[in-house]
C-alpha cells in the first residue's frame, strides 16, 4: 500500500489553538510525504486558504476513486462533531487518530448542558471509531492512557508539536506593554488559558486572596485567556469583585502579541487547573523564563518535567499562595526553575516532535 | 562573595516546606480557622444561581406527552371475551360513534391547549432572562456585605483568641515569679 496523500481532518480550527497550530507546523512535513491540506468542519475565515471546509475533501478524493483506500486521514481528535463522524464513517482511508484529550463533560453540565453533550459524544464517537483507526498517537502518556481507557491498544506518544519560542520572537504589542509598565506595579502572577470550571480560576482567585490577605498585600494577579461559558467567566469576576481583589485582573482573549508583553511583565505563571492533555502555556511561561507554579494535573508533570513547582491536587488554596509566594520571592529557586524551565523548552522543539510525528505516519507510507 | 556552590533546591523538600508553613499558620493563628473552607462556600454561592439547569430531561417529558396527545376512536378496541360480545361491543360503537367522537375532539382540544401552555412555561424557563440579572446583582452584593461581616468576625475571634492565650501566659508568667 502506498498512500498518496496525507490529509488532516479537524473538528475546528482557529488562530491561536494548540491543534490548529500543531496541524499548521504539521502540514510542510507531510507534504514531504505526499500532497497534503487541512480540511476542517468549522473554521475561523483568517484561516481561509490555509485550512478547507471539510465538504471540499470530498470533492478533492472522491471516496470510491482508485488507491483512496491506501491514503492516510489524521484526525485531530479533541471533541464531538456528529457531521465529522458521519464524514469519516464513509471514508476509505486508513485513518491516524492524533488525540489531543477531550475534556471531562462534568464540569460543563451546569452552565452548558449542549456543549457538555458535545464532549461527551466526542468520547463515543472516538470509541466508535476504534476499529477503523490504523494508528492512534496521543500527545502526551495521559492521552494515550485516556485512549487506552476507551478501548484503544498500542497507542503511541508523539509529543504535541508547539514553538513556545515562537511567541518569544513577536514584538509585544506597545499598548499592552507600556499599560503593564506602567500601571501594573508589584510581582505579577500570570494564567493563560481558557477560563472554564476544570481549570479552576476560582482556586487561582482564592488562592491570590490568600496571597494578598496574608503573605504579600503587592502582588497582582492576571487572568488571560477567553471564557467559553459566560456564566461561569461572570462568576470569577464576581468572586475577585465580592473578595475586594483590586490587584487581581481578568484580562480576557488577547493577541499573540498581547499575550508576548504578558508573559514579558510576569514575574511567576500559575495554574491550578485539574485536568491538562499537555498545557501548552506551561511551555510558553519557560521559553519567557518565567518560573512555573501549577497543581501535578493530567499531563502537566509529564509537560513541565521537573521545571515547575508542582503542587499535589489535594493541596486548597492556602499550599497555592505559599507556593505563590515562593515563587515570585525565593530567588534561588526561581534561578533553578528557569534554568530547567529552558531545557524543557529545548526537549520539546517543534523540529524534533515533528520528526517523531512524522516517523510514526511514515511507517504508513 | 561566596564560593561555595548554590545548592539545587530539591522541589519535593520545597512542597514539603510549603506544607509545613501552611500548618504553622494554621496552628497559630495567622490563617482563621475554615478560611480556605469559607472561600469554596463563597464561590459556591456565587455560581449557585448562575448555573443553567438542564431542561432535556423536560423536554423529553413533554416530547413524550405530545406522542399520546393523538386520540382517536378507532384506538379503542371492541375485542370481547364473550360470545358475541365483539359484535355487541361494535354496535355500540357504531351507535355511539358521534358522542364518542365529540368527546374526543373537546379531548383533543384540551391537550392542544395544555401542550402549548406547557411548552410556552418550558421555553420560559429555558430562557435566560427568566434569570432576573437585577435581581442576582443585588443578591451578590448582599452576599458581598454578608461575607465581609463573616471575615470580620472570624478576624475579631482570631483578636480575643490571641489576647486570651497572651494574658494566660502573663498569668503563668506572672505566678511563676510568685
Amino acid at each position: 500500500m502506498t498512500a498518496r496523500r496525507f490529509s488532516q481532518v479537524l473538528v475546528s480550527a482557529s488562530p491561536g489553538d494548540a491543534v490548529t497550530n500543531e496541524a499548521l507546523a504539521l502540514r510542510p512535513a507531510l507534504r514531504r510525504l505526499g500532497d497534503s491540506d487541512i480540511f476542517a468542519r468549522y473554521y475561523d475565515a483568517s484561516l481561509a486558504g490555509d485550512v478547507l471546509p471539510l465538504e471540499e475533501y470530498e470533492r478533492r478524493a472522491p471516496a470510491g476513486a482508485p488507491g483512496a483506500a491506501d491514503d492516510v486521514l489524521v484526525v485531530h481528535g479533541s471533541i464531538g462533531e456528529a457531521a465529522v463522524a458521519s464524514f469519516l464513517a464513509g471514508r476509505p482511508e486508513r485513518l491516524v487518530l492524533r488525540y489531543h484529550n477531550i475534556s471531562p463533560a462534568p464540569p460543563f453540565r451546569p452552565y452548558d448542558a449542549a456543549f457538555a453533550a458535545l464532549l461527551d459524544g466526542g468520547r463515543t464517537e472516538l470509541a466508535a471509531l476504534r476499529p477503523r483507526v490504523a494508528l492512534a498517537l496521543g500527545d502526551s502518556a495521559y492521552n494515550a492512557a485516556d485512549l487506552e481507557d476507551m478501548g484503544y491498544q498500542d497507542v503511541r506518544v508523539s509529543p504535541l508539536v508547539v514553538d513556545p519560542a515562537g511567541l518569544c520572537g513577536l514584538e509585544p504589542d506597545p499598548a499592552t506593554a507600556q499599560h503593564l509598565a506602567t500601571e501594573v506595579e508589584g510581582p505579577v502572577l500570570l494564567y493563560v488559558g481558557q477560563l472554564l470550571p476544570h481549570k479552576r480560576p476560582d482556586l487561582l482567585v482564592q488562592a491570590f486572596h490568600v496571597l494578598v490577605t496574608y503573605l504579600d498585600p503587592d502582588a497582582r494577579l492576571i487572568l488571560v485567556g477567553p471564557s467559553r461559558l459566560p456564566a461561569f467567566g461572570n462568576a470569577i469576576q464576581h468572586l475577585v469583585h465580592e473578595l475586594s481583589l483590586p490587584g487581581a485582573w481578568v484580562a480576557g482573549p488577547v493577541t499573540p502579541e498581547a499575550l508576548a508583553a504578558f508573559y514579558r511583565r510576569a514575574d511567576a505563571f500559575v495554574t491550578a487547573s485539574e485536568h491538562e492533555g499537555f498545557c501548552v502555556p506551561v511551555l510558553e511561561a519557560m521559553a519567557f523564563d518565567v518560573p512555573v507554579a501549577a497543581r501535578a494535573a493530567g499531563a502537566l508533570p509529564e509537560t513541565a518535567g521537573d521545571a515547575a513547582l508542582l503542587l499535589p491536587l489535594d493541596g486548597g488554596p492556602a499550599l497555592l499562595a505559599e507556593a505563590m509566594h515562593t515563587v515570585l520571592h525565593d530567588q534561588a529557586l526561581r534561578r533553578e526553575l528557569v534554568g530547567r524551565g529552558r531545557g524543557r523548552v529545548r526537549h520539546f522543539s517543534p523540529e524534533r516532535s515533528t520528526d517523531t510525528l512524522v516517523g510514526h505516519l511514515a511507517g504508513l507510507a | 562573595m561566596s564560593d561555595e556552590p548554590e545548592a539545587v533546591p530539591d522541589l519535593d523538600d520545597v512542597v514539603a516546606r510549603l506544607k509545613a508553613r501552611v500548618e504553622e499558620r494554621r496552628r497559630s493563628g495567622a490563617y482563621p480557622p475554615g478560611l480556605e473552607q469559607g472561600l469554596e462556600d463563597h464561590f459556591r454561592r456565587i455560581v449557585a444561581h448562575r448555573a443553567t439547569p438542564d431542561f432535556t430531561g423536560l423536554r423529553a417529558r413533554i416530547a413524550a406527552l405530545d406522542e399520546r396527545a393523538r386520540f382517536d376512536a378507532g384506538t379503542i378496541h371492541a375485542q370481547s371475551r364473550r360470545p358475541g360480545g365483539e359484535a355487541l361491543h361494535r354496535a355500540v360503537r357504531k351507535v355511539t360513534a358521534r358522542q364518542t367522537q365529540g368527546v374526543l375532539d373537546q379531548v383533543q382540544r384540551y391537550a392542544d391547549a395544555m401542550r402549548d401552555v406547557l411548552a410556552g412555561v418550558a421555553a420560559s424557563l429555558e430562557d435566560p432572562v427568566h434569570v432576573h440579572a437585577d435581581l442576582v446583582e443585588q443578591l451578590d452584593a448582599v452576599l458581598e456585605r454578608l461575607a465581609a461581616a463573616e471575615r470580620r468576625t472570624v478576624a475579631a475571634e482570631a483578636a480575643v483568641a490571641a489576647l486570651v492565650a497572651r494574658v494566660e501566659r502573663l498569668e503563668a508568667s506572672s505566678a511563676s515569679a510568685r
